[in-house]
C-alpha cells in the first residue's frame, strides 16, 4: 500500500524536446488513478520515470515518503505491466508467474504460497502446469497480471496492458482490472489513449496534452466540467460540438448566437465572467445528448429550439446518432432516443438544446469561461 | 580463488575438520575456517619437494593437486585421525573435478565467443563443439542485448537466471554492455508461420523479462540459421538490426533484422549517392525549414497511412489545420504528401537525410 508524490517532475531529453513538463500530483493509498492523452503526450514517460526505467530530469517523486529518483527500479517495490506483455515460452504458468520471486532469492514455500494466491484470484489454478502456447488471449493476459500480483507490490502500473487485445476480451478484462484493483487494495496507476477505458476505471483521471497535465479529476467531474476544450473534446464518444458563437447581452438576459440561430442561456450565466464578453466571439461547447429532437421538449424549449438538415442517421439500438447541418454551413452530432427519435435523413428536423449541459470557451484560450 | 573459496564453503557443511587449498607459495587461499586465509603454512615447501602426493605434519595432512604433471595447489586436513586421509583424498578429487569443470565452461565460452565472430575454421567446428556437447544439427536464433556499462552486469545475471537450461539457450558476455543470446529455434522450423511467432515471442518475452525487472535493454534480433556453425551469420545481423534501428528507429526496444524494411536498404548506399538523392528531392535544404511541429504532423501522417481523419483526430487537431499544415510542407518542399508517390519519396528522403545526419556525428565523434 502506497501514496505517491509527483513535485515539480521534468523529463528533457538530448536536443531540448520537453516530454513532461512541470508535473504535480499526489496519488493516495489504494486509489486508481489513470493517465490519459493522446499519442506524445508524455503518459508513457510519466509512468516510466515512476517505474525508474527513465531518469527524471528534474523534481522529485516519492513512494510513500521516501524519495526514489535515485532508487533502483529493482527496490522500488512496484510491479508493471505493458501493452507488450509477453510471457516466457519456455517457462510454465507457474514457473512465469515464479520467476521474479525466485530472482529474488525467495524460499521455495513463500513462492508457492504466492503463485496459488495470485492464480486464486484470477481463476487460473488449472493452468499452472501449462506452457504459453497453450494458452488462450484471456488466459495470457491473466497470467501477465498474476506475475506482477505476486510480487505483492506497493504500487502497480500499467502502461496500455489491453491495447493488443481484440474488443470483446478488452472489455472483459477492464472489469477484471477493476475488480481486481477492489480485491487487492493497493495503488494503481494505469496509462491509457483509450477514454473509455479511462472513464470506466479510473478513480481519478489525469488528462494530459504535451507533456502538460491539463485537467485532474473525477470521471464525472472531467465530463460534466471539463476546463478547456482540449478535455472537452477528448474525454465523451462522440466528442463534444464546438461551435463558433457571439454572446448577446439584452438587460439580464444572456443569448447566444451561431449561424442564425440565438440560444437564450439559463440566469446562472447572467455573471460577469460572461456579461463581459457582450458581443464577442466565444466557443460554445455542446454534448450530442444535449441536443435533442424529442418533440415535447423542443415545443417546452422555443428559446433553445432550432431547425437544422438531417445528413446520417446511425441507429446504434439503445441510442441514435444523428448527423445534421445547421444552416448548410454547421455539421452538429446529436445523440437521440430512438424510442422518440423521428427524424429521417434528407429531412429538416427540429432540434433544442438542453442549456443546463452547455459550456463556454475563450475562444483564445480555449479555457472555460465559468465553472 | 572465488570457485575454491566457494568450494570450501560447501566443504565445511559436510566435513567434520578444518580444511583448506594452499598455493604453491604457502599461502592459504581457501579455507572452512576463514580466519586463516592469507596466512602461510610454512610446510607447504617441504610438501612440494616430496616424491609423495600424501605428505603429513603432527597436526595436518596435505595432499597435492596436479594438472597434468605439475602441482597446482595442496589441499590440508587439520587432523590425522585414521580416516582423515581418505576424507583428504575425496575432497582434492572433488576440488579438482570442479576445476577441470570451470575450466572446460571458461573454454566453452571462448569457443562459442570465437565461432560468433567468425574467427574458428568452419569445418573444424563440428569437432569441437562435440567436445563440450554442442549439437550442431539444431536451429538456432543469436539476440543481442546491448545496455549502459553499469548494467551490463545485471543484464547478464538476469538473462543467465531467466535462461537456466542450455537445451533452451545460452548466454554468454560480449563485453561490458553486451550480452549474446543463443537461442534453441527448432521450434521455428515446424511449419512456415511460425517462424515469424518464434522470433517474435522469444524477443519480446526476453524484453517484457529485462523491463519488469528494471534493465534497460535494448534486443537486437539477427536471423534464424539452421546449424551451429552458422551462428556468426546471425550474430552479425543482429548487430546490423543494432545499429540500422539507432539510426532509424528512436527508441524501440527490439530490432529484428528481417524487419529492418527501408533502414536496411538505405544504410548500404554510398554517402555521395545518398547527397544526390537529397539534393535532388530537398532542394535548397527545403527539410530544413520545417519545424517540430510540421514534422511530427507528417509523421503521424504517415503512422496512419495518409488517412487524414485518423490524423487530424490522434493529433487533436481540426482537419482544416491538417490540411493547412500539409500544404505548408507542399510550399516548401515541392511535395503533396496526400499523393502516393510524392510521400514515398518524401519518406525516403526523411530516412536518407537521417542516414547523413548519423555519418556527420560518426565523423565528429571520429574527429573528437
Amino acid at each position: 500500500m502506497a501514496s505517491l508524490s509527483f513535485q515539480h517532475v521534468y523529463k528533457k531529453y538530448d536536443g531540448g524536446v520537453v516530454a513532461v513538463s512541470d508535473f504535480n500530483l499526489e496519488v493516495a493509498d489504494k486509489e486508481f488513478v489513470i493517465l490519459v492523452g493522446p499519442s506524445g503526450c508524455g503518459k508513457s514517460t510519466t509512468l516510466r520515470m515512476l517505474a525508474g526505467l527513465e531518469d527524471i530530469s528534474e523534481g522529485e517523486i516519492y513512494i510513500d515518503d521516501r524519495l526514489i529518483n535515485d532508487v533502483l527500479p529493482k527496490d522500488r517495490d512496484i510491479a508493471m505491466v505493458f501493452q507488450n506483455y509477453a510471457l516466457y515460452p519456455h517457462m510454465t504458468v507457474r514457473d512465469n508467474m515464479a520467476f521474479a520471486l525466485k530472482l529474488r532469492k525467495m524460499p521455495k514455500a513463500e513462492i508457492d504460497r504466492r503463485v496459488s494466491e495470485a492464480a486464486k484470484i484470477l481463476e487460473i489454478e488449472h493452468l499452472l502446469e501449462r506452457k504459453p502456447k497453450a494458452l488462450s488471449g484471456g488466459q495470457r493476459q491473466r497470467v501477465a497480471l498474476g506475475r506482477a500480483i505476486v510480487r505483492d507490490p506497493k504500487v502497480f502500473l500499467m502502461d496500455e496492458p489491453l491495447s493488443n487485445l481484440d474488443a470483446k476480451l478488452r472489455v472483459q478484462m477492464r472489469v477484471e482490472i477493476t475488480k481486481l484493483h477492489h480485491r487487492l487494495k493497493t495503488t494503481f496507476v494505469y496509462v491509457t489513449h483509450d477514454q473509455t477505458e479511462a472513464m470506466t476505471m479510473g478513480t481519478r483521471i489525469v488528462v494530459m496534452k504535451d507533456g502538460f497535465i491539463q485537467q485532474v479529476d473525477s470521471p464525472t467531474e472531467l465530463y460534466d466540467n471539463p476546463i478547456n476544450t482540449f478535455v472537452a473534446g477528448f474525454i465523451g464518444m462522440p466528442p463534444m460540438n464546438f461551435i463558433n458563437a457571439v454572446i448577446n447581452v439584452e438587460g439580464a438576459d444572456v443569448f447566444i448566437s451561431f449561424e442564425n440561430v440565438t440560444v437564450k442561456l439559463p440566469d446562472r450565466y447572467a455573471v460577469e465572467e460572461v456579461m463581459e464578453r457582450d458581443g464577442q466571439e466565444v466557443i460554445f461547447g455542446v454534448r450530442p445528448e444535449a441536443i435533442t429532437d424529442e418533440a415535447t421538449f423542443v415545443t417546452d424549449h422555443p428559446e433553445t429550439a432550432f431547425e437544422a438538415d438531417v445528413d446520417v442517421v446511425e441507429m446504434l439500438g439503445a441510442e441514435t446518432y444523428l448527423y445534421v447541418t445547421v444552416n448548410g454551413a454547421l455539421p452538429l452530432t446529436c445523440r437521440v432516443d430512438p424510442t422518440t427519435s423521428q427524424s429521417q435523413v434528407g429531412q429538416i428536423c427540429d432540434l433544442a438544446i438542453d442549456t443546463n449541459r452547455i459550456h463556454i470557451f475563450d475562444k483564445d484560450t480555449e479555457q472555460s469561461i465559468i465553472s | 580463488m572465488e570457485e575454491l573459496k566457494k568450494l570450501m564453503r560447501q566443504a565445511k557443511e559436510i566435513l567434520p575438520y578444518s580444511a583448506g587449498v594452499i598455493d604453491l607459495t604457502g599461502k592459504i587461499i581457501a579455507a572452512t575456517d576463514e580466519e586463516l586465509l592469507d596466512t602461510t603454512d610454512s610446510s607447504v615447501r617441504a610438501v612440494l619437494t616430496s616424491d609423495d602426493l600424501f605428505a603429513s605434519t603432527a597436526d595436518r595432512i596435505y595432499y597435492k593437486i596436479l594438472i597434468g604433471e605439475q602441482p597446482k595447489y595442496v589441499v590440508y586436513i587439520n587432523s590425522n585421525a585414521p580416516d582423515s586421509q581418505v576424507s583428504l583424498k575425496l575432497l582434492s578429487e572433488w576440488i579438482k573435478t570442479a576445476l577441470k569443470e570451470k575450466g572446460t565452461d571458461a573454454d566453452k565460452i571462448i569457443f562459442i565467443r570465437n565461432v560468433l565472430l567468425d574467427n574458428e575454421i568452419r569445418e573444424e567446428i563440428p569437432m569441437t563443439a562435440r567436445e563440450f556437447k554442442i549439437d550442431c544439427k539444431i536451429p538456432r536464433l543469436v539476440m543481442v542485448v546491448r545496455t549502459t556499462a553499469d548494467k551490463g552486469a545485471d543484464a547478464l545475471e538476469l538473462l543467465q537466471n531467466y535462461y537456466t537450461d542450455e537445451e533452451v539457450a545460452s548466454v554468454i558476455a560480449m563485453d561490458e554492455t553486451t550480452s549474446i543470446v543463443i537461442v534453441n529455434a527448432q521450434e521455428a522450423y515446424e511449419s512456415e508461420d511460425s517462424r515469424n511467432e518464434f522470433i517474435e515471442s522469444v524477443s519480446q518475452a526476453l524484453d517484457t523479462c529485462l523491463t519488469s525487472e528494471g534493465c534497460e535493454a535494448h534486443v537486437a534480433v539477427g536471423s534464424l540459421v539452421r546449424t551451429f556453425q552458422e551462428i556468426s551469420k546471425s550474430y552479425s545481423d543482429a548487430m546490423t538490426a543494432l545499429k540500422v534501428s539507432k539510426i532509424f528507429e528512436g527508441d524501440n526496444h527490439i530490432s529484428r533484422y528481417d524487419k529492418l524494411g527501408l533502414g536496411r536498404l538505405i544504410y548500404q548506399l554510398p554517402r555521395s549517392l545518398c547527397e544526390m538523392f537529397i539534393d535532388e528531392v530537398f532542394p535548397d535544404e527545403a527539410y530544413k525549414q520545417l519545424d517540430d511541429e510540421t514534422k511530427m504532423t507528417i509523421e503521424t501522417f504517415f503512422n496512419n497511412d495518409l488517412n487524414g481523419s485518423e490524423t487530424s483526430r490522434e493529433l487533436f487537431v481540426h482537419r482544416n489545420t491538417l490540411v493547412y499544415r500539409l500544404e505548408k510542407v507542399k510550399l516548401k518542399t515541392g511535395l503533396d504528401l496526400r499523393l502516393f508517390e510524392d510521400a514515398v519519396l518524401f519518406k525516403m528522403a526523411t530516412m536518407v537525410r537521417t542516414y547523413i545526419d548519423y555519418l556527420d556525428a560518426s565523423n565528429d565523434k571520429m574527429i573528437r
